[in-house]
């Protein structure tokens, strides 16, 4: 049997080193980009919710202030016309008073949080109540970022 | 001596492959480190944003905010509530204020990886109280 001499001329290394490193900094740049868009999209999601959040928080704190009128416009009216009247002229900054219901808008950028609570008659115990509570975009669909 | 001149040329070219394909393994790892560390970042910030979401609108919705989180595991300590889950931490913390009309009850639930706070979501409902006129 004749031994058969493998020729690793000069250079030939080289070449080999030069491939393996390509393709791990392939593989690496590869790895790094799908991690940071993955890492941007949750963290741009995250910010979204917790914006969100905040703006339910500050929209309960409205009702808070809301509350605290409707408490001192019942105790000096007489009848749900003097009510109405005595509210309307203490909405706090930013609400408005249309039949029974008073409504206002929380503004995030582009979004909207649209809040209506309806006033109850004197007679009920319960001041006020949620009607709607709902965040509006109004940017235009074409200008969506996909 | 033309075959040992060319093993000695043969033996500094390994040597020298060897020298920088270590120096570019070297900074290749840092770079995938990096990339597993962001990778592993994002799943925690994802997973603390669904859970924290679930407790926020849980702890709105009770009549007995406590019990939600003694059920979801969270222990107290002090006045924090805290749960320790897989690669972040879920913190509750109360802040209750009255008002004249009413009690403002707000639990801020934030979810934390190491020192870095991934997410805080406040969920603040507010409690009106009878008054009478």
């Amino acid at each position: 049997m004749s031994k058969r001499k493998v020729a690793l001329g000069p250079g030939a290394a080289s070449l080999i080193l030069i491939i393996v490193v390509l393709a791990l900094c392939m593989m690496c740049m590869l790895n790094q980009i799908g991690a940071r868009s993955d890492y941007n999209l949750c963290t741009r999601s995250a910010e979204m919710v917790q914006r969100v959040y905040e703006l339910n928080a500050q929209s309960e704190q409205k009702f808070a202030e809301l509350d605290a009128v409707l408490v001192k416009a019942r105790k000096d009216a007489g009848d749900m016309n003097a009510y109405l009247k005595a509210v309307e002229a203490a909405l706090p900054e930013g609400m408005t008073l249309e039949e029974d219901k008073v409504q206002w808008t929380e503004p995030l950028d582009n979004r909207n949080l649209q809040c209506i609570v309806q006033l109850l008659p004197l007679e009920e115990k319960q001041r006020a109540k949620w009607i709607s509570h709902k965040l509006v975009v109004d940017e235009p669909e074409e200008d969506w970022e996909w | 001596m033309k075959e040992g001149g060319r093993a000695n040329a043969l033996l500094v070219e390994l040597l020298l492959v060897i020298f920088f394909f270590m120096i570019s393994a070297a900074i290749l790892a840092q770079v995938f480190a990096d990339a597993k560390l962001k990778s592993r970042t994002a799943a925690a910030t994802n997973s603390a944003m669904l859970e924290g979401q679930n407790i926020a609108e849980d702890l709105y919705g009770a009549d007995d905010p406590e019990a939600v989180l003694k059920e979801y595991g969270f222990t107290s300590e002090g006045d924090v509530w805290i749960l320790e889950q897989k690669g972040y931490t879920l913190k509750v913390t109360p802040k209750i204020e009255e008002t004249d009309s009413g009690t403002l009850r707000t639990y801020e639930v934030a979810g934390i990886e190491g020192e870095k706070t991934l997410i805080t979501l406040p969920s603040t409902r507010f409690i009106p109280k009878e008054v009478s006129p």
